[in-house]
């Protein structure tokens, strides 16, 4: 097992490796570099100006040489100064990064919750609940999730005026208010935003745990529990639920990178401050040592997850082992 | 009238041909088939009428004079847009354009996801671990920084129309066979050590023999399960991709671009003939693809 781990985990390291020299090259080769777009076609500076500005940002050298020194850098912990702004990339991302994830997870956990219950509902396929569920989950599935986003900004703010539009804090509360009323107010605020990633997300779930949850409910044990005197309920919490985790798991697995990527559309729809709608802006105008971190930290989440899903299908299914 | 001889062997073989119950398609299928060949009629024939020569549908000439976020009416089924373009006939060639973007997509990426998959999955080895390897690489690769950079390039070099669809085409495909392949390699890994398999080597059979007669036909059920799943979630970030402006531009129409419209609230309160027709429509279609998949599912477990 350990043996399994030390190669995944090289292999790993060696496609981060991968994955970063290529997304350097195309950074690279793009037509107009940061300071290009930043200032073409102003009289301020000359060519020569512009030549040296280059060397100072570090834009005349070659590929090779630029993405050692970057990966250099990585090595000891320093991610670069991002172009845009001038502040350390890492302290960027960091300010960013926990908003963005505590956003993902409670989707994430909300959707699985949401799926559970559905595909617990969907077991009798000949009930009414199983084809409301299906049904569901179909029109869930195949709207796109800023027509969703859209329509709730419209229901919920300019029809029933009940939640915010945008933004994640007021600024009276951030300066007046205490500390609970602003808890409250971005409560409030991630309300919606959350109510979207959910009914986009919980559609592909809710498709693996019904499959799986399905199969589960033939077997033998089962019945046994049933002939023992178990209720319903009590054999579907104790025993069907568990065995059909593993689909959850490395669908989860899957999924760890966009928990630290953000949402970028849910973002750019709502104005969250958020890692998303950063990186999008960050991307337009080329700032490449934000790119190459951002791309490095999502490149380890996604090895990441591929392993994790590997050891956690492992680790509930005793007959897999490698 | 064919003389059929009693009590043949072939006689009593077409009596009972003519006896064997058809197998019907399942309700999803059917539904899925339905909506999606009512879609396919008002894409394909609305573009081939007459009226069209007279609507602007697709470039705005005379300027601020059009009426733009014009209420339905009966010149303009469905209103105009926000550039005083005709939205219905606008829905048809977009329609056109995006089920065609989809499809090709979906082929190109099943294309180069059989052939990696078969090779890894048939060589095994040191072929198959390199292979492997260079899918997970493609994996890794981050889908909109990617199509942000693809824009980025295609704004510096100005290509022409056809060409900016071709080269999205492209783009995504290259980022999105990894799991095709993946797919193929798991089912042919399952099959390979199965008897037949070794039969058909040892009466020398060549490789790609063995792989496309062979092993294709019992892999096929598979993978027709998942492949309208995948036109399903082209379609949807195509739509995506067209809202953040990151798509097929206009003024080629395309149900993507024609969601921008939903960037302002304003227009979503006051015009929503701008943009729910739209999504009906991708709804339909992507359910259409949906219902498909599932009912292909649902056929292949029964069948098994």
């Amino acid at each position: 097992m350990t043996k399994f781990l030390f190669k995944r985990i090289l292999t790993g390291i060696v496609i981060i490796i991968g994955v970063s020299f290529l997304q350097y090259a195309l950074l690279r080769l793009l037509p107009s570099d940061f300071i290009e777009k930043q200032f073409m076609g102003s009289f301020e500076l000359s060519p020569e100006k512009i030549a040296e500005l280059k060397n100072l940002y570090g834009l005349n050298n070659g590929i090779v040489t630029g993405f050692a020194l970057w990966f250099k850098g990585v090595l000891k912990g320093d991610f670069g100064i991002s172009f845009t702004d001038g502040r350390k990339v890492a302290e960027i991302i960091g300010e960013k990064l926990p908003f963005s994830f505590f956003l993902s997870l409670s989707a994430l956990l909300a959707e699985l919750a949401f799926a559970f219950a559905l595909a617990v509902s969907s077991i009798n396929k000949k009930s009414y609940k199983s084809k409301f569920a299906e049904v569901l989950t179909l029109l869930c599935m195949c709207l796109p999730t800023f027509f969703i986003g859209s329509v709730m900004q419209l229901l919920l703010f300019s029809g029933l005026k009940i939640l915010p539009l945008s933004g994640a804090l007021n600024a009276k509360n951030y300066i007046l208010g205490n500390k609970a009323s602003r808890i409250f107010d971005v409560i409030l605020h991630l309300l919606m935003p959350v109510f979207v990633l959910i009914i986009a997300g919980f559609g592909r779930y809710f498709k693996s745990i019904k499959s799986n949850l399905n199969t589960v409910m033939k077997e033998r044990y089962i019945l046994n529990a049933r002939l023992k005197g178990l209720s319903y309920k009590e054999t579907i919490k104790k025993h069907a639920l568990k065995n059909s985790i593993t689909p959850v798991l490395t669908a989860i697995g899957g999924n760890l990178p966009s928990l630290f990527s953000g949402a970028m559309i849910t973002e750019t729809l709502f104005s969250l401050p958020g890692l998303g709608l950063l990186s999008y802006e960050r991307l337009m105008s080329c700032d490449i040592p934000f790119v190459m971190a951002f791309n490095l930290l999502i490149t380890t989440m996604t090895v990441l997850g591929s392993i994790l899903s590997d050891i956690l299908y492992a680790v509930f299914n005793p007959q897999v082992r490698f | 009238m064919k003389k059929i001889h009693s009590n043949n062997y072939y006689s009593k073989l077409k009596k009972d041909k003519n006896k064997i119950k058809k197998e019907k398609l399942n309700l999803k299928l059917k539904i899925g088939f339905l909506l999606l060949f009512f879609v396919l009629l008002f894409v394909i024939i609305v573009p081939m009428t007459d009226k069209v020569k007279d609507i602007q549908y697709f470039t705005n000439e005379n300027g601020s004079s059009r009426l733009v976020y014009d209420f339905p009416s009966f010149k303009h089924l469905l209103g105009t847009d926000a550039h005083g373009r005709d939205i219905f006939y606008r829905l048809a060639f977009g329609g056109r354009v995006t089920l065609a973007f989809t499809f090709v997509i979906v082929l190109s990426e099943l294309f180069l996801g059989f052939i990696i998959g078969s090779v890894a999955g048939f060589t095994g080895g040191f072929i198959d671990r390199i292979l492997m390897q260079i899918t997970d690489m493609f994996n890794c690769i981050p889908f909109l920084p990617l199509m942000m950079l693809t824009a980025g390039i295609m704004d510096r070099f100005n290509p022409g129309d056809f060409q900016r669809i071709v080269i999205l085409c492209v783009v995504y495909s290259v980022f999105g066979w990894t799991g095709f392949a993946r797919l193929i390699r798991g089912e042919i890994l399952n099959v390979k050590n199965k008897d037949f398999i070794a039969a058909a080597k040892t009466s020398g059979l060549s490789n790609i023999r063995i792989v496309v007669n062979h092993i294709y036909p019992v892999i096929f059920p598979q993978i027709i399960a998942v492949i309208p799943f995948h036109f399903a979630r082209v379609m949807l970030t195509e739509s995506a991709l067209g809202f953040l402006g990151l798509g097929i531009r206009y003024p080629n129409p395309s149900w993507g671009n024609m969601l921008d419209a939903m960037r302002n609230l304003f227009v979503i309160k006051n015009y929503p003939f701008a943009y729910i027709p739209v999504a009906i429509l991708i709804l339909i279609t992507t359910s259409a693809f949906w219902l498909l998949g599932e009912g292909a599912k649902e056929k292949l477990q029964k069948n098994k």
